[in-house]
């Protein structure tokens, strides 16, 4: 699913976030993204979504090495990766619907099944009465919680989330993670980069770890265990 | 709200005062022509025979030109008879001179105002023919006089388009800051550039429909005014309020002032997109 070959970026101002890192993620997995500020997850999420380019090697995504796609064919790309942020990126004058329906209006759904897919979607991150709600009225959880349903909602293969859990007291994070693997066993790939000791240490899943700039651990049922964290 | 309403009237206005402009010089260009041709139509070419010319064979030769409507004669007599009829209470004839100064003369009419020049060139070299007269300075006149109205109107209307392009251009800057999040966000679900910039040109293009419509009111109102100017000018040409040609100069202004909103966005929003981009 993802494939990142010697990975390095480094920035205009000269700051060298990531240098000749590789990682695979298999199809199906569910992935945290682990290290200190600074190690580079941040970059790497950006890298996936393609918000940055590498300055070398390659990131692979089903096959399409995406440091080399065409302006024209981003938004191709963007439409099958659901992203998650950590400051939810939710537009503030529209309804909690608007924002979700957001992603599928840009692609040309037509409305009835807009309108279907929406409201699945609300419905599995539990909002389905705040349809009609502006993000300010919501809680922090519950806006990342509709960010989360405007990620999926046009079911895309891989879903990142970028520290989703930054702004969120420990229950509501549970939540959040909880949501996540749902999503992950409908069969969606999930990369998710978070400080959350916390939480890591609890889902045992894969954890890579990453440090100035390189993978560093890979375990297969890891635990947060990077310096003093 | 309030402040991008107020620069949305300011957009508008100066698209309307640029089109207006433009609009203006262009209907009075084609009023020059219209009064051109009505002039060319009226007035004949009057061909001066030398007195030893046959009227008749002379008649002949100039119907067998291309494009004359008709050929009437007017005989030395007729003319010195109606000559001395208009200046009866100034002069007495009879006693002046007591042969007739006039030449038998024809007057010619051509079917179309364009053939006139080229028509009046050949009859001049036909033989018999003293002299011609047609109203070819006016014609001159006029056509010089329009071209430079056109060449003017043109580079002012290129000014004021320059100047509203640039402040097309800010406006649709400012919406586009404004709105900067929401394109960020647009862009990471994954909308094309096209669906992005669709509603920004849109705005331009609204721009420029309601700045023609303010220009289609001030150019109306414009030629009920001048109308009656014209025919104080050119009294003889009987002239009607042609309001097929003023809409047909709207409809070029509608479709120059919509192009002009959507360059101006078209511009704006390719360069400023991408700084909200990278923001």
């Amino acid at each position: 699913m993802i494939s990142i070959r010697q990975v390095t970026k480094v920035y205009p101002n000269g700051v060298r976030a990531l240098s000749g890192l590789n990682l695979e993620v298999k199809q199906g997995e569910f992935v945290f993204i682990v290290g200190p500020s600074g190690a580079g997850k941040s970059t790497l999420m950006k890298l996936l979504y393609r918000a940055e380019v590498p300055t070398a090697g390659g990131v692979v995504i089903s096959g399409v090495d995406i440091g080399k796609l065409s302006m024209r064919n981003l938004p191709k790309l963007r439409q099958r990766i659901g992203v998650v942020f950590q400051d939810y990126k939710l537009l503030n004058d529209r309804s909690v619907y608007e924002n979700v329906a957001f992603a599928l209006k840009i692609i040309g759904t037509a409305k009835a099944e807009m309108h279907h897919r929406v409201r699945s979607s609300l419905d599995l991150v539990g909002l389905r009465d705040f349809a009609d709600a502006l993000p300010g009225e919501l809680s922090g959880g519950q806006q990342q919680r509709v960010c989360l349903a405007r990620a999926i909602v046009n079911t895309p293969p891989l879903l990142i989330a970028d520290e989703p859990t930054g702004n969120l007291d420990p229950e509501t994070s549970w939540e959040i993670m909880r949501l996540l693997t749902k999503i992950n066993l409908h069969g969606t790939t999930v990369v998710v980069a978070t400080h959350n000791k916390l939480v890591v240490d609890n889902m045992r899943r894969r954890v890579l770890t990453i440090d100035g700039g390189k993978l560093v651990q890979d375990q297969a049922r890891g635990v947060y265990s990077v310096g003093v964290h | 709200m309030a402040r991008s309403a107020w620069m949305s009237w300011l957009v508008i206005v100066t698209i309307a005062v640029s089109l207006s402009i433009l609009g203006g010089f262009w209907l009075v260009v084609q009023d020059l022509r219209t009064v051109s041709h009505q002039v060319g139509a009226k007035v004949p070419i009057a061909v001066f025979l030398s007195d030893d010319a046959d009227p008749k064979g002379v008649e002949l030769a100039i119907r067998e030109l291309p494009d004359i409507e008709s050929v009437k004669l007017i005989t030395k007599e007729q003319a010195w008879k109606e000559m001395q009829q208009d200046m009866r209470s100034r002069m007495t004839f009879d006693t002046l001179l007591d042969a007739n100064p006039l030449p038998n003369t024809f007057s010619v009419q051509t079917k179309s105002p364009d053939a006139t020049p080229a028509v009046a060139e050949r009859i001049a070299k036909l033989q018999g023919v003293e002299d011609i007269q047609y109203g070819a300075d006016l014609l001159k006149k006029l056509s010089e006089f329009s071209g430079f109205i056109r060449a003017a109107g043109l580079v002012i209307s290129g000014i004021l388009g320059v100047a509203s392009l640039a402040i097309i251009m800010n406006t649709i800057r400012l919406a586009v800051m404004a709105r900067r999040r929401e394109i960020e966000i647009m862009h990471l679900v994954g909308a094309s550039n096209a669906f992005i910039a669709w509603p920004f040109l849109l705005e331009g293009m609204l721009f420029g429909l309601f700045g023609a419509m303010l220009t289609g009111a001030a150019l109306v109102s414009w030629r009920y005014f001048t109308f009656a100017k014209w025919q104080e000018l050119f009294p003889f040409v009987p002239m009607q309020l042609d309001f097929v040609s003023t809409a047909q100069v709207l409809t070029y202004l509608t479709v120059i002032g919509m192009g002009l909103g959507a360059v101006g966005s078209a511009l704006s929003v390719r360069k400023h997109i991408r700084h909200a981009m990278a923001d």
